[in-house]
């Protein structure tokens, strides 16, 4: 069989490697259908994952097994199960709209701007399907040093400030995760993930291995109150580097928490719950007022995504096969619709060059099919039936209202803030009088910022009706991964 | 009430979207709901109770709006508010045959009067405020019919469509025993009399009286379409307009007679709505129900009708006979006229408590939990923190080897002391 993972992780990679051979201005043009060619290629390797993924079990499928560092039985150990096949899908695909989606808009260092982020792709791939805890650690922190240049380099005026926020909030969380790898390998003598599943811990170990990976992911996902470095890479990073990070890279924070801290320390886990519940509920709340009276698109697209992602980190500590599927659903989702929305601040920070709300307005005159697009994409923000984020939320807020009613009601609470911030920013936006001759001049999509929302709306549509072939890659992993967390290991 | 604020603003759209959507489908698809859910509904009194005060409240309040709106179109938006609270008193007291039947008759005669406030609006270039029509009934004879077809409907004057619907459902309240029973019977008796004042209001103060479109100067972006002819006479709409008044009119007239009995009293539900023994009022009206025309006739006896017509001839003698009236009446009751003309002050209430607290709290979050407290002092405290502590440490390395040779020195004595003499 041939290696698709690595074939994931790799083809972009070196793709990314030879973009930067084109470095010098007048191959911009060269190096910009390199990094095409590249991100579909490492889409194509990626189908048979989706073809080819046996639903009926929860076993790791296409495994890599290579010994990498003996001494340290350290392996290159590649696999996925249904949590994260989707994901280096999702990755891939969004790998070739941020390529597409930056043709035009980048004018300097191109074939550097397109390197990072075919080599980014590539190692977030390498993040999801990882089962060894060093290479999972060598792909988490190396995804930084692309994410950091895209923000230093082709950011907004404040993007040092930001790039540094980002890269140190990051790096506190994952180097107490690395003292937590390091003591796993010190009680089992192996850095299998799937191993330390199977690792009898104290409570007190559990706790502490607890608090150090969750602060890894919480910092990713990311939860309040460690979220404050969201908005402001966002606002900074050019529109690639907010779509990935949005699409993508928070998705490796709930990630996270199925593959890392529910199995290895679900005693510690469930005596945590109501915490976590807590602070999923207060990201969802709290931060969607936040959002309400954002005066930049950006931030408030940030900030809705932190509330969003709030229903991903309830959905997992609910415990209930709802629950997670809904919440791996909702970060599928979540990622098409904050991709789109960061993209459709991108198609109008390109023709103004301002991202406050107070600039636009009456927009739709003169860019329908932008406005309809936007429209969409706005609705699926809110929670509408019939686009992909109703689908995720209604799962999670159906299984909360069975764990707890007013769990459920906080979780529903955020679907009328939902639409309070996001149809609010898109009346004040699109709707109403034409509010300066600048925006009575903008023009409407170009062919290809058509075509690069359009596949993003067919996406929303399709999981918003016919969600069934995403859950059934879920289910059975998600049915298995219960039981496994419900033994204890004590 | 109190949750119905949006639906006199959405009057904003086209008036045949309003027709549709406003008065005859989207508004009772929760009527339906609530009747669709009966099994639910019946087993909590204190749910029923709720449902009906809400509903009487509705009817009653909305329709006093009704009376001192100026806007043909906000008219009929509140009518439809009033006429839903008569629904949801019906589902409130189990009648949900009734609220089924008055959603049914109500769909076609609040369409035709949407409608027919289209045709008035366009005859005069898109102006809706009542204060400048009158005497329009000279030339625009086929709306002026429809309209006094459906006002009489509204109204509930027998042998017209909501006659019968409106009948059972203050019949069937009498009857009920349900929390708050009293309460909606008074409101719902009384909202018969403001029914027929204020859609008689804006039937004189449109089509009767003075041609106050003449003198009125137009406001000053006074919209020229393809209608404005400037001081023309206005016109009957044409025949696309007409037609579907006609067809609304017809069963306006009809089909409160004529359904009236199966929907009410036959099988028509089958086994779709459930309703509890103790609560089964509409089984008691059908042990006296007489028939249609005994039930017009037998409303003759009742202050119902009364009311109705009494509503009729206030409007009569208000807006035909002394038109200098009204005017005298909102300057008497000046705090009670500007309550309903601010609409009770429950729009301004959202907007300062709803929409501006919200964003108070947004504000308030963003500003102390993102920006101070998270930003300012965690993050931003905690590199402010390690910057300090590397300025001081930093002066430990002065570069001088007598620093150095000084602390050594300190910290030979110092470990000597520590071993030697302690």
């Amino acid at each position: 069989m041939m290696p698709y993972l690595s074939l994931s992780i790799w083809v972009p990679i070196v793709a990314g490697l030879a973009v930067l051979g084109f470095r010098r201005e007048q191959d911009a043009m060269f190096a910009r259908w390199v990094a095409l060619a590249g991100a579909i290629a490492g889409f194509l390797v990626t189908i048979p994952l989706w073809v080819g993924f046996d639903t009926k079990t929860s076993a790791m499928q296409f495994v890599e097994f290579v010994s990498w560092i003996p001494r340290f039985d350290i392996h290159y150990h590649l696999g996925v199960d249904g949590f994260s096949m989707l994901f280096i899908l999702l990755n891939s695909l969004m790998t070739i709209i941020v390529v597409w989606a930056g043709w035009e808009v980048i004018q300097t260092r191109v074939a550097q701007y397109m390197a990072s982020f075919l080599v980014m792709s590539g190692i977030m791939n390498g993040v999801f399907c990882a089962l060894d805890g060093i290479l999972f650690y060598v792909f988490f922190e190396a995804m930084l040093i692309p994410m950091y240049l895209i923000i230093g380099v082709w950011g907004g005026p404040n993007r040092i400030y930001a790039a540094l926020k980002f890269f140190l909030y990051t790096l506190l969380g994952s180097i107490l995760m690395l003292v937590a790898l390091i003591y796993l390998y010190s009680v089992s003598q192996t850095f299998e993930i799937l191993e330390w599943y199977k690792v009898p811990l104290e409570m007190s170990a559990q706790i502490l291995l607890w608090v150090a990976f969750f602060l890894g992911f919480a910092i990713k996902v990311p939860m309040w109150p460690v979220h404050t470095w969201l908005p402001d890479a966002h606002v900074e990073a050019p529109t690639g580097g907010s779509v990935v990070l949005a699409a993508i890279m928070l998705k490796i924070g709930g990630y996270g928490f199925v593959r890392f801290i529910m199995p290895i320390a679900p005693d510690a886990s469930r005596y945590l719950t109501g915490f976590m519940i807590a602070l999923s509920l207060i990201a969802i709340i709290y931060i969607g007022f936040v959002a309400i009276i954002q005066a930049d698109m950006k931030k408030l697209i940030a900030y809705s995504s932190v509330s969003h992602m709030g229903f991903v980190t309830l959905g997992f500590f609910v415990w209930s096969q709802l629950g997670v599927e809904g919440a791996i659903v909702q970060m599928i989702s979540h990622a098409f619709i904050a991709a789109a929305l960061f993209l459709c601040i991108g198609v109008m920070y390109d023709r103004l060059h301002s991202r406050q709300i107070a600039d636009y307005g009456g927009v739709v005159n003169s860019m329908p099919n932008f406005a309809a697009l936007m429209m969409l994409f706005a609705m699926a923000n809110v929670g509408l039936p019939g686009t992909s984020g109703f689908v995720g939320e209604f799962l999670v807020i159906l299984a909360s209202v069975k764990a707890n009613f007013w769990i459920g009601f906080g979780a529903a609470v955020s679907l009328i803030l939902g639409a309070a911030y996001t149809l609010w920013l898109y009346k004040r936006v699109i709707f109403g009088a034409v509010a300066n001759a600048r925006v009575a001049a903008m023009k409407d999509l170009s062919r290809r910022e058509f075509w690069m929302l359009t596949v993003l709306a067919v996406m929303v549509l399709w999981i918003g009706i016919w969600p069934r072939p995403i859950v059934d890659v879920v289910h059975v992993t998600a049915a298995d991964f219960l039981v496994n967390v419900s033994h204890s290991k004590l | 009430m109190p949750l119905h604020v949006w639906l006199p603003d959405s009057m904003e759209g086209p008036t045949p979207i309003s027709a549709l959507i406003h008065a005859a489908t989207m508004v009772t698809a929760g009527i339906f709901m609530v009747a669709r859910m009966s099994p639910l509904f019946e087993w909590s009194d204190t749910a029923l109770a709720v449902v009906t005060v809400i509903g009487a409240t509705t009817a009653l309040f909305m329709a006093f709006l009704g009376v001192v709106q100026t806007d043909i179109k906000r008219v009929v938006a509140y009518s439809t508010l009033s006429q839903l609270g008569y629904m949801t008193v019906a589902l409130g007291v189990s009648a949900y045959s009734a609220a089924i039947f008055h959603l049914m008759t109500h769909a076609f005669f609040k369409a035709l009067l949407f409608l027919t406030a289209g045709s008035v609006i366009i005859a005069m270039h898109h102006e809706q405020d009542m204060r400048r029509m009158g005497g329009l009934r000279r030339y625009m004879p086929i709306t002026y019919i429809t309209t006094v077809i459906g006002a009489l409907a509204l109204a509930g004057i027998p042998p017209f469509a909501g006659f019968y619907s409106k009948d059972a459902i203050i019949e069937a309240v009498g009857k009920s025993h349900i929390g708050g029973h009293a309460y909606a019977y008074f409101a719902v008796v009384a909202g018969v009399f403001v029914t027929g004042l204020y859609t008689f209001r804006m039937l004189f103060m449109t089509f009767h009286g003075a041609e106050r479109f003449r003198d009125a100067a137009p406001h000053g972006e006074h919209i020229h379409d393809e209608h404005a002819h400037g001081a023309a006479d206005p016109r009957e709409s044409p025949w696309v307009v007409t037609v579907p008044l006609i067809l609304l009119a017809i069963p306006s007239i009809y089909s409160g007679w004529t359904y009236v009995q199966p929907m009410l009293f036959g099988n028509w539900f089958g086994a779709s709505i459930d309703v509890r023994s103790q609560h089964a009022v509409m089984a008691e009206l059908a042990a006296e129900w007489p028939g249609p025309v005994a039930f017009a006739l037998h409303a003759v006896a009742t202050p119902t009708l009364w009311l109705a017509l009494a509503g009729i001839a206030t409007a009569v003698y208000l807006y035909l006979v002394n038109p200098a009236m009204p005017a005298k009446i909102a300057a008497r009751f000046s705090t009670l006229y500007t309550l309903l003309v601010n609409k009770y002050y429950l729009d301004a209430f959202n907007e300062w408590f709803v929409a501006g607290g919200s964003r108070w709290l947004g504000n308030f979050a963003s500003k102390y939990g993102d920006r101070t407290i998270i930003d300012g002092w965690a993050v931003n405290g905690s590199a402010w923190l390690i910057g300090v502590t590397a300025k001081a440490l930093r002066r430990i390395q002065s570069g001088y080897v007598y620093h150095y040779a000084f602390a050594m020195i300190v910290g030979v004595f110092g470990l000597l002391y520590w071993w030697g003499v302690r």
